[in-house]
């Protein structure tokens, strides 16, 4: 069966996701209990593990590659006309999420 | 015209729903529900996650994680990301790697036995319905505090 290479990034994307977010478990689950692990102290720790932190920043961008990406064949599956306005603006918002999400990585607070 | 594709969006989201056959036909829904209910969570997660710079905005995020629609939604959270990972795993070995495929393959897919009810591909589908509900139940006895490690 013949892929398009948008398809086998989502294939690829799937189990690279496997891997990442199964580290992004075993952090919340390493704290003890679930009320540990969202504690401020415990958090900002997190972040300033440099290997966790990059981990965090490949599954910002896997995440959001395929969860968008993911939307964006489920509508256009629906309606390819949907698929069609709905792309650029998944693209977009893509974007700002990868910018706030590198932010939080970075320690850089955006918020009003 | 914008109307006409809703009536065409809301026909095809209903025909995902009739007739509900078999237990892949489930597993087909269940994967596009979980998908979407996760694309939908990941953006809010990013915007609370920024939220653990600031100790005051995230104290307020901490009271909204307590309230007990956030931990229904945590709950089906939980669920969706094993059961969208365990059956997207299948269908990354079935889809992508051809594994577990039968050895000699139906001269039509349009045969009344398709590929898909092929006996190891449905033990394996069992396997993930199994793992998922198991992985849910242990991850809301930790989101509530009853599963404590160590």
């Amino acid at each position: 069966m013949r892929y398009s290479s948008i398809a086998k990034w989502q294939y690829w994307t799937a189990i690279i996701l496997i891997v990442v977010l199964s580290i992004h478990i075993i952090f919340r689950i390493i704290p003890s209990s679930y009320d540990k692990s969202l504690e401020y102290e415990q958090v900002r720790d997190n972040y300033s593990n440099k290997l966790y932190a990059a981990t965090l920043t490949v599954l910002l961008f896997v995440a959001l590659f395929h969860g968008f990406n993911g939307l964006r064949v489920i509508l256009y599956e629906l309606s390819p006309r949907l698929g069609r306005v709905i792309t650029p603006i998944i693209l977009i918002l893509g974007i700002i999420f990868v910018i706030i999400g590198l932010l939080t990585i970075a320690g850089i607070y955006v918020f009003p | 015209m914008a109307e006409s594709t809703l009536v065409i969006v809301v026909r095809r989201v209903a025909g995902w729903f009739t007739p509900i056959i078999n237990l892949e036909r489930i597993a087909y829904i269940l994967h596009r529900i979980t998908g979407f209910y996760l694309a939908i969570y990941l953006p809010l997660h990013i915007i609370s996650t920024h939220n653990s710079l600031n100790p005051i905005a995230w104290e307020k995020e901490l009271i909204l994680y307590s309230s007990l629609p956030i931990k229904i939604g945590e709950i089906f959270l939980v669920f969706s990301i094993f059961f969208h990972g365990l059956n997207g795993l299948r269908l990354l070995l079935v889809e992508y790697f051809n594994i577990f495929l039968p050895k000699k393959l139906p001269s039509s897919l349009y045969l009344e036995r398709t590929l898909s009810i092929h006996n190891p591909q449905k033990t394996f589908l069992y396997l993930v319905i199994i793992l998922s509900i198991l992985l849910t139940i242990l991850g809301t006895l930790y989101l509530f505090n009853i599963l404590v490690l160590r």
